[in-house]
């Protein structure tokens, strides 16, 4: 389904990535972790397009795209394939829920406005949210704001779906909320890769877990390899580090 | 003893210059909407840093924004029709310098001045917009332009609004140079009904008290304005 080759990212003289190779198969959730600066969500930016690769290879389903040499029309391409969910959500400030589910059907996908409206609300409903759509960003809480997010991403009926911390931005008690909504979507099948600091989720959610350190990936596998069969000694060290809190 | 204002001329003055008014907020209406097209245009070219056009833009404001508007519209008057006759005998365009009148001049010189005072409201409303409003845009798949129209545009104006209201409340008030280029509107009215009887103050007061009176409805209906354009900002439920 997706495939990263060699990935490079760096930021004047800043290495950020350092080579990530990722293959993700249908329908699998990949929980990325690892501690800040290693470059975890600079991954899922790249493979969004919000940064540009100095180097690499993203294959997404059929679109294969150079980085280095990729053109506007491909990138526009990769991001309809793909959808981001935000740490600080980023709804349109100037749209309500509703409004922001369609935007990208409306424009993106150029449906009509009846057929826009009818998905979006079924969208809306799904994360539970039906009742608040005629409410702003502004209107919402947090949790909430976070699962129009979802479903704003799930309009587009993307190949992947990249979570940037979804929850780390919420008061502790709005945390669950959004994470029943990504349990749902995994059951569904959906292929999504998360960066996330929720252990506990990850080790329930994630088919493939992935440790990044200092633009590299240290170490992956399954959720019992990487927690329970630890191999590296720099992922042993973090997940002790976080379990002490 | 004669009293101080001759109150008969003041009020029989008055239609007379409420006919030019329409000019006056000719000029304005033309010269805001040119000046956000300007404005806006070149505030793009500096947050998105466009080759070449950066460096002219930056030329523009800098002059636009060090030398007087009535010498821009000096400028404006005499070298429009300069160049145009240059172009008329070098590449046979067929213009008639003398069947333009006088008030395009004042649009063109009000243009480019308004525009470059808006350029940097503008900008700054654009770039106080959270850079992950463009990049959601981005995200799911907008360009950079249906981003910028559908989503950074609208909560930039409610921010520039304010600002734009006072940018037209200055425009209103320097249309009076307008009659310096032979253009009629309140302010030259009032210079040629003053000369008529020779009772300038009166008639300057009766100018004033207008344009008080327009920039006081224009400032309402820019709060107004306002409000409707900040309806999502709305309060927390």
């Amino acid at each position: 389904m997706l495939q990263l080759q060699n990935i490079c990212k760096s930021f004047h003289r800043m290495e950020v990535l350092k080579g990530i190779s990722l293959t993700v198969k249908p329908g699998e959730v990949v929980a990325i972790l690892g501690p800040s600066g290693s470059g975890k969500s600079t991954l899922l930016r790249c493979i969004n397009f919000l940064e540009r690769p100095n180097h690499g290879l993203i294959q997404v389903g059929d679109l294969v795209v150079q980085t280095e040499k990729a053109t506007n029309h491909e990138i526009l391409q990769l991001r309809r394939i793909t959808a981001m969910v935000f740490q600080n959500y980023h709804l349109f400030k100037n749209k309500t829920a509703l409004e922001n589910v369609m935007e990208g059907l409306l424009i993106v996908k150029q449906l009509s406005r009846d057929e826009a409206q009818q998905k979006s609300v079924r969208l809306l409903e799904k994360v539970g949210l039906a009742e608040r759509m005629n409410h702003y960003p502004s209107q919402l809480s947090g949790g909430q704001q976070q699962r129009v997010g979802i479903a704003r991403a799930l309009a587009l009926e993307p190949k992947v779906i990249l979570f940037d911390e979804p929850t780390s931005a919420l008061d502790p008690e709005l945390v669950g909320e959004v994470l029943e909504v990504i349990r749902t979507l995994a059951r569904e099948g959906r292929t999504m890769i998360v960066v996330t600091h929720e252990m506990h989720f990850a080790h329930e959610v994630a088919s493939h877990v992935v440790f990044m350190d200092e633009g590299r990936i240290v170490e992956e596998g399954n959720a019992s390899e990487v927690f329970e069969h630890t191999r590296q000694e720099r992922t042993k060290h973090f997940l002790q580090k976080i379990q002490a809190i | 003893m004669q009293p101080i204002l001759d109150f008969h001329f003041m009020v029989s003055i008055i239609p007379e210059i409420f006919k030019v008014i329409p000019v006056t907020l000719n000029i304005t209406a033309v010269a805001m909407f040119f000046a956000l097209i300007v404005g806006t245009t070149t505030a793009l070219v500096r947050i998105y840093k466009i080759l070449v056009a950066r460096q002219l833009a930056a030329f523009y404001l800098s002059f636009t924004r060090g030398t007087p508007l009535l010498v821009q519209i000096y400028l404006s008057y005499y070298g429009i029709p300069k160049f145009l006759d240059y172009a008329h005998a070098c590449y046979g365009w067929n213009i008639d310098v003398n069947g333009i009148p006088a008030i395009v001049f004042i649009y063109f010189a009000f243009s480019l001045n308004v525009g470059a005072y808006l350029s940097e409201t503008i900008r700054a409303a654009i770039q106080s917009i959270d850079r992950g409003q463009m990049e959601a845009a981005l995200s799911i798949g907008m360009t950079t332009w249906q981003g910028l129209r559908r989503i950074i545009f609208p909560q930039a104006l409610a921010v520039a609004l304010p600002s734009f209201g006072n940018t037209m409340i200055s425009l209103i008030k320097d249309t009076s140079l307008a009659f310096m280029i032979s253009v009629v509107e309140m302010m030259g009215e009032a210079k040629i009904l003053g000369a008529r009887g020779l009772e300038f103050f009166e008639v300057y007061i009766v100018v004033a008290l207008i344009y008080w009176l327009i920039c006081i409805v224009v400032e309402r209906m820019v709060a107004i304005l306002e409000k409707r354009v900040r309806h999502f900002e709305g309060g927390k439920i």
